[in-house]
């Protein structure tokens, strides 16, 4: 029976440089939005979307033991653009931080029941650790810090003069940044094609936060 | 061409999955001689060049091939993923893992 999985411990800024380091060997660093699909297709990787895999499974996408297909709802990959892309990242991420690692157990694996029991002998804890490192990955990825910063600077006078106009108006400053905040991160997640959670979680991360208007 | 396989998939009308089946041999090119000359336009090749008649002689010889659509265990071992991105954040139980198999086994 193969071997039990042993997640490697990761630091956030060891995942960040590893995120830039790969979009910099794309030649991607100043492209956005991250042109994900054409990025996973260079790899060689083929997108294969499946229907009902949302729906039924409640999963949004995986990459073949081989690393040769990534496969994805169909759904979501036609109407959901933004968790799209970030599926693609999301699984770039177990490519590049964990393609390895998975190879050398997946190669022992000759059947369905082998293909089991190793899958179970990932308990939930290192799973959630295999997932957050993927997601943390795909994350800088779609909006590397250096491009972040740059647009928060870009947009943050504008939205600096909405909220001045509005406390002139003689709204509460309370009920004006809420608000104001989150137009900031919409303008942003359009410019970068993520979601506005990706923006909340990478802006946070970067220490940007609704104190600054 | 510049383009994803969605990408040129969406532009020309046509499916994706089908159109990744062609690609890794899993489902049988188009039959038809209109068919094939569709595709053909959407590759941008010129009708009556080189490439154009090479492109229809290998769909017909394509055409004629009886291709594998149901993987052995063997075939399906390699592509089995151990990890998922799971939109409520659990995983999955074995049922459905089994289940899952099988799909990826027809796909």
């Amino acid at each position: 029976m193969p071997e039990p999985i042993e997640v490697p411990w990761l630091e956030e800024g060891q995942i960040q440089a590893r995120a830039e380091a790969f979009l910099a060997e794309q030649q991607c660093l100043d492209v956005f939005p991250v042109p994900v699909e054409l990025i996973v297709e260079r790899q060689g990787i083929d997108i294969f979307p499946l229907a009902g895999l949302r729906q039924n499974y409640d999963i949004d996408g995986f990459t073949s033991a081989d690393r040769k297909m990534i496969y994805v709802d169909e759904w979501s990959s036609k109407w959901l653009e933004n968790r799209y892309r970030f599926t693609l990242a999301h699984e770039l991420g177990h490519v590049i931080l964990h393609g390895d690692l998975l190879d050398s157990h997946s190669s022992s694996v000759k059947s369905l029941e082998q293909w089991l029991h190793l899958r179970q002998s990932i308990d939930e804890a290192s799973w959630r650790r295999f997932e957050w490192q993927a997601n943390y990955f795909a994350g800088h990825l779609l909006v590397p810090s250096k491009a972040l910063g740059q647009q928060y600077s870009r947009v943050l006078p504008g939205t600096r003069q909405r909220v001045e106009e509005a406390l002139r108006q003689g709204f509460r400053k309370s009920a004006v940044i809420g608000p104001a905040w989150d137009s900031l991160v919409e303008e942003i997640a359009s410019y970068f094609q993520v979601s506005e959670p990706v923006v909340r979680i990478r802006l946070a991360k970067e220490e940007f936060s609704p104190a600054s208007l | 061409m510049g383009l994803t396989l969605r990408g040129f998939c969406r532009q020309n009308g046509l499916d994706v999955g089908n159109m990744s089946k062609i690609e890794r041999g899993l489902l049988d090119p188009p039959k038809t001689r209109a068919a094939q000359d569709r595709l053909a336009q959407a590759l941008r090749l010129q009708e009556a060049t080189e490439e154009w008649r090479e492109f229809l002689e290998l769909a017909a010889i394509s055409a004629g091939r009886i291709p594998e659509s149901v993987m052995n265990d063997e075939e399906l071992a390699p592509k089995l993923p151990l990890l998922f991105r799971a939109v409520n954040g659990q995983p999955l139980t074995e049922k459905k893992l089994r289940e899952l198999a099988e799909l990826m086994r027809r796909s």
